[in-house]
């Protein structure tokens, strides 16, 4: 029969609760397999968190400067109608919500230690009974099992926090850093390679894109000048060779 | 069969592959103008976060904060982020000018800026033609438009610093 030692995976001598290996698992996973659903899990969690602080930071610079409006500033229409009058409703539940969320969370926490208390008081004459005694050992034993499981996972998740925005950091400074190295050592010669690249661009679909450009331009142009009767411009007198050289 | 380009390159009616350079119309200076702004975006976009990468790489974030406290308040700041915008602008477009005479936009439309001889933009020049930019924006951008009724289809930007926008002719060597 097993008992509920033998179904947690923690040992409680151990100060690091260490996870006791299961040598009869019939699904094992390696440890490179392991590392790489951990990896995997970190890259997300960073990306999470990461992007969850960058909007959070975005929002709260967005709200600094803007004035909230004040109910005596508010002019109500005479023409409003029901539907506008539901709208209004739903956004006031929409941005009450919250609020009532964290004072609903804060209630529950108050009155979980109320009752917990409560309970206590009304079992102490029976817990610190002699009736009690042989039992309250193991139930300290529990407790205090509990209490290092619950400090051991707060802990893992401080860690992994920190280990899920290193990862994201790491990987992003990586990849600059190689796009960064292989620019310079590829492209040293920027000057010509700029002029290579601006030139080789008429090749293929650019050259397309291009005429198409430019037969826009001649359409603009004559739809205006028929507007406004000018003459079409000659090629001797755009050409910059034969212009004279201005300041 | 023969395609729509060839026939155009051989009849000699594309202006980009044509060998004479002409000066470069409204549509396509104005799509140049749009991919350059999208690519100045994307290269602030990318830039600062090169620079994050590195300060917080180096354990430097600190030096952030530190400057974002002397800059103290939040108007010191935008001013200052307008101010290394304005210098990234300023720097791209007339790196380029000087450098190619034309900025990545202009590359991929085939233009080229240069001056009424043919030659290419000096630094002062490109400095000039930055910032008659402006003087082209104040009228109601009427500086710009100002390509569709000009004869040598410049812009005022262009008229004060004594350049034009060509289309680059194809192979101008061979």
């Amino acid at each position: 029969m097993q008992t509920q030692d033998d179904d947690f995976p923690y040992t409680s001598d151990d100060p690091s609760l260490t996870p006791i290996e299961d040598n009869d698992a019939i699904l094992s996973l390696t440890s490179e397999q392991l590392d790489d659903i951990k990896g995997a899990l970190r890259l997300v969690v960073g990306s999470t968190l990461t992007g969850r602080d960058a909007l959070s930071k975005r929002v709260r610079q967005m709200q600094a400067g803007q004035e909230s409006v004040k109910p005596e500033s508010i002019i109500i229409d005479e023409n409003e109608t029901s539907g506008d009058q539901l709208k209004f409703l739903l956004l006031g539940i929409l941005f009450e919500i919250p609020d009532l969320f964290q004072r609903g969370l804060v209630t529950t926490e108050q009155v979980s230690i109320k009752v917990y208390g409560l309970i206590s008081k009304i079992l102490s004459p029976f817990t610190r009974s002699w009736i009690f005694s042989p039992a309250k050992g193991q139930v300290d034993i529990f407790t205090a099992r509990g209490e290092r499981v619950v400090d051991y996972l707060v802990m893992r998740g401080r860690i992994e926090e920190q280990n899920s925005r290193l990862i994201l950091q790491q990987e992003a400074i990586d990849n600059l850093v190689n796009d960064v190295v292989e620019t310079v050592i590829q492209k040293i010669d920027v000057q010509k390679i700029i002029q290579e690249e601006g030139l080789g661009m008429a090749g293929g679909m650019t050259d397309e894109f291009r005429e198409q450009s430019s037969n826009v331009d001649s359409i603009l142009e004559q739809k205006l000048r028929s507007i406004f009767h000018k003459r079409v411009p000659s090629q001797s007198d755009t050409s910059p060779n034969n212009s004279a050289e201005g300041g | 069969m023969e395609s729509t380009i060839t026939k155009r390159i051989e009849s000699g009616k594309h202006p980009t592959l044509d060998r004479s350079p002409r000066p470069a119309g409204f549509f396509s200076r104005s799509e140049a103008f749009i991919i350059d702004l999208v690519i100045l975006f994307v290269a602030q976009l990318v830039g600062s976060a090169f620079i994050q990468a590195i300060l917080r790489f180096f354990k430097l974030t600190g030096l952030v904060t530190y400057i974002k406290t002397i800059l103290e308040s939040s108007t010191n700041q935008i001013i200052t982020g307008t101010v290394l915008l304005t210098l990234l602008v300023i720097a791209y477009y007339t790196f380029f000018w000087t450098l190619v005479g034309f900025t990545p936009g202009k590359a991929i439309l085939g233009l080229k800026v240069v001056r009424k001889n043919g030659a290419k933009l000096s630094f002062g020049r490109s400095l000039l033609r930055f910032f008659s930019y402006w003087i082209s924006a104040i009228p109601l951008f009427l500086g710009y438009f100002w390509v569709l009724w000009d004869p040598k289809r410049q812009g005022w930007h262009d008229k004060i610093a004594g350049t034009q926008v060509m289309y680059i002719p194809k192979n101008p060597s061979k």
